[in-house]
């Protein structure tokens, strides 16, 4: 007899459960709820001894194993368990088998079990006075499948059929069917089908009054306190529930943050590969993730010694701040980049390496934009800088020039011209004075040149004509023009009409110069038998208009260039002197403010007119 | 018009083949010449005497025209005395002076010299 069936049997006459387990009225429908299954044998072997002793049917319905227990308990007993067997008194029945005569559909259905229990109850009774004492484990079997609705309906059908027939009904269910609290309503429930409720051993074991009412106090003590520790751990997982929700939004924020970030991140392994690359990383590239994660770095790197070396120093655990190195896009193309990087490393194993990438390209291309701009600008102001120096030798070279014009070779030309006039007026006899006279004229034609030169010489260096004004009479200076051509062309007429005062502040021997030169040009290239006329308009109060006009027609292709230098040396007919008289003459007229404009028509033969201020006013620039 | 003879002209010009042959003419014209090859020798000259036509080269070695004659105009005892300047360069002329252009007439030169003597 084990010890738990010892203490059963020694305080078996005070106490209640055994006096009621012993003998039960009609209709009692006691629940025992155990913890070891020792327990539970000797507490049945109690109830069913009992009636075996008082003659009454049995009907037992459980797994066949605990049939057996039973049996050999009442035989230690002293009961002949075989003998009531084959008297009838005592059904022994499977439980699973019998369940399986009355569930449909996991419930049980009442007919069925009607007939089934029925059946079994009124045969128990054939032949018999007394009740019938049964004990059933069909619904513990149906709890601890985890059908508690089916284990509760079948009780009540117990109630119910135990109105039809009379009976007293034993149940067990063990304790650990409950210990989950939720389970708390359902044992109310069972405790609410049955009639008799008797606790487990731990409390039926207890022998006297005081000891049970201290057992009693101890498991409300406990009974709270498990109420409280639910609640604490209610409130506990509460906030474990809201301090991982918090964790899961700043995990989702964080994860935001790194995926959806402006600069490209990755993590590299120790091996190379790339683990992870947010979003902002792809779409640098063009990749998509499986065309990237899981690469080795290498295959993005124009460069194979770039990334050799940022591997390298990672590995060396360098941080890299602001790496340039060049990516190679899905499209071909190449991103300059800005890397910075240092790796995540755990018991001195390399993780993976936290990269950050910034992309330069734009910048560098504005800075080689600028830069070949910048040395494209330094480029032209080279050249500036060597054409103003060759401008300046230029201009150099031509004040020399002009100089050399101007004195240099005037000098030994007034020499020769000097030497000449002297033997004229030595009256040394006709051939010398025609010798001198010949030597007199080419210097004279050599002077003019020689003056023309460096007059465009210094107009082209930007010196222009200079001015020596004084009170000039322009009519009587085109008078004394007028006579010496005259003098030297004694078969041509030339006249001088005037209008006014022909006063004005202007260098006398530069408009003696080009008053010589168009009425000069009117005789030679006019018509030989007209004469040539200059007509002085001086009726004006701030300037005077001359016109020298002959019958000659200038050739219409030759007047839109008729002011343009060495314009003689383009000549067909062999030129009298270099071309540059009517340039001279335009620009010593632009110097004193004036201008000058031809017209030639077939039938109103050639006119220039000339316009001269009377004073000094702005001059217009001219070459 | 008055003759030249025993009238004092002074040369002052550079070019040796143009001073010889000027100091020849006014020679054979009745003039005394003396003459001055560059600014210096002419200040020297007029130092020491006071000649009746001075005809003066602008361009000179060692003191140039332009000077020589702003002493001519600002010495009392000689800014009465003509100047005929004969110069490669009439923009280099004095404002008002008579004015005798290189290559020179020399009959033009001739009668200037005459004018103002």
């Amino acid at each position: 007899m084990t010890q738990d069936a010892k203490a059963l049997s020694s305080r078996a006459s005070s106490s209640v459960a055994t006096e009621l387990l012993a003998r039960p009225a009609d209709e009692n429908h006691i629940v025992q709820f155990y913890e070891s299954e020792d327990f539970l044998c000797e507490t049945v072997a109690h109830f069913l001894g009992a009636g075996l002793a008082a003659d009454e049917p049995l009907i037992v319905i459980a797994a066949t194993d605990r049939c057996e227990k039973f049996a050999r308990r009442l035989q230690l007993r002293g009961f002949d368990v075989a003998g009531a067997r084959a008297s009838g008194q005592l059904t022994l029945l499977d439980a699973r088998a019998t369940l399986a005569k009355f569930m449909v559909d996991g419930m049980p259905d009442w007919q069925r079990f009607k007939a089934a229990i029925g059946g079994v109850i009124a045969k128990s009774r054939e032949g018999r006075d007394g009740r019938v004492r049964a004990y059933g484990e069909m619904v513990d079997i149906l709890w601890r499948e985890g059908n508690p609705q089916a284990a509760i309906a079948l009780e009540e059908l117990w109630n119910d059929i135990a109105k039809i027939h009379s009976f007293s009904l034993l149940c067990a269910y063990v304790m650990g069917n409950f210990y989950k609290e939720a389970d708390g309503e359902h044992f109310h429930e069972v405790c609410r089908q049955h009639t008799h409720v008797i606790p487990t051993e731990s409390f039926s074991n207890i022998e006297t009054p005081d000891d049970r009412l201290r057992e009693i106090g101890l498991l409300q003590q406990r009974a709270r306190a498990l109420e409280s520790e639910v609640a604490h751990r209610k409130e506990l997982e509460k906030s474990l529930r809201e301090a991982l929700a918090a964790r899961r939004r700043s995990d989702e924020t964080l994860r935001d943050f790194v995926e959806n970030a402006v600069y490209g991140l990755h993590w590299v392994g120790a091996d190379g590969i790339i683990e992870w690359a947010n979003k902002a990383e792809m779409e640098l590239l063009g990749y998509v993730r499986h065309e990237y994660i899981g690469h080795h770095i290498s295959e993005f790197h124009a460069d194979p010694e770039v990334i050799e070396d940022m591997l390298a120093r990672l590995t060396r655990n360098e941080t890299l701040h602001d790496y340039e190195a060049r990516l190679r896009c899905k499209d071909g193309s190449i991103k300059v980049v800005l890397i910075g990087s240092n790796v995540l490393w755990e018991d001195g194993k390399f993780i993976h390496t936290r990269c950050f990438t910034r992309d330069i390209t734009e910048k560098k291309k504005a800075e080689e934009a600028k830069r070949q701009s910048d040395s494209q600008l330094e480029a032209s102001l080279v050249r500036e800088k060597e054409a103003r120096q060759e401008a300046e030798r230029t201009v150099r070279f031509n004040e020399m020039f002009a100089g050399i014009l101007g004195h240099d070779l005037r000098n030994p030309l007034s020499a020769i011209s000097t030497g000449a006039h002297y033997l004229l007026r030595m009256n040394a006899g006709e051939k010398v004075a025609r010798t001198a006279t010949r030597i007199l004229s080419s210097t004279d034609r050599m002077t003019r040149m020689v003056d023309q030169l460096l007059d465009f010489t210094r107009i082209r260096v930007g010196d222009g004509i200079a001015l020596r004004r004084e009170r000039v009479d322009l009519r009587d200076l085109c008078r004394r023009v007028a006579e010496e051509l005259e003098a030297g062309h004694p078969e041509r007429v030339v006249r001088v009409e005037c209008e006014g005062e022909a006063i004005g502040e202007w260098d006398a021997d530069r408009l003696l110069q080009v008053f010589s030169n168009l009425a000069g040009n009117a005789l030679h290239h006019g018509v030989i038998d007209t004469p040539v006329d200059i007509r002085i308009d001086a009726t004006g109060p701030s300037e005077v208009v001359a016109l020298v006009h002959n019958a000659g027609v200038v050739p219409s292709d030759m007047l839109p260039v008729l002011f343009e230098p060495f314009r003689g040396a383009y000549r067909q007919q062999k030129p009298k002197g270099l071309g540059l008289g009517l340039f001279i003459t335009q620009q010593i007229l632009l110097s004193h403010g004036g201008t000058i404009e031809v017209t030639s028509t077939e039938s109103d033969g050639t006119t220039v007119r000339v316009r001269l201020p009377r004073t000094d006013v702005a001059p217009r620039s001219g070459r | 018009m008055s003759g030249p003879a025993g009238k004092l002209v002074v040369v002052v010009e550079d070019e040796d083949e143009i001073r010889e042959t000027l100091k020849d003419v006014f020679e054979d014209e009745g003039y005394a010449v003396a003459v001055a090859r560059d600014g210096g020798e002419a200040l020297t000259l007029l130092a020491q005497i006071r000649p009746h036509v001075v005809v003066l080269d602008m361009n000179l070695p060692v003191i140039n025209g332009d000077a020589v004659y702003a002493m001519l105009r600002t010495d009392p005892r000689l800014v009465g005395v003509p100047v005929v300047v004969s110069t490669t360069d009439p923009s280099r002329a004095p404002a008002g002076v008579p004015l005798v252009r290189k290559p020179a007439n020399l009959k033009h030169l001739l009668d200037v010299v005459r004018r103002c003597s």
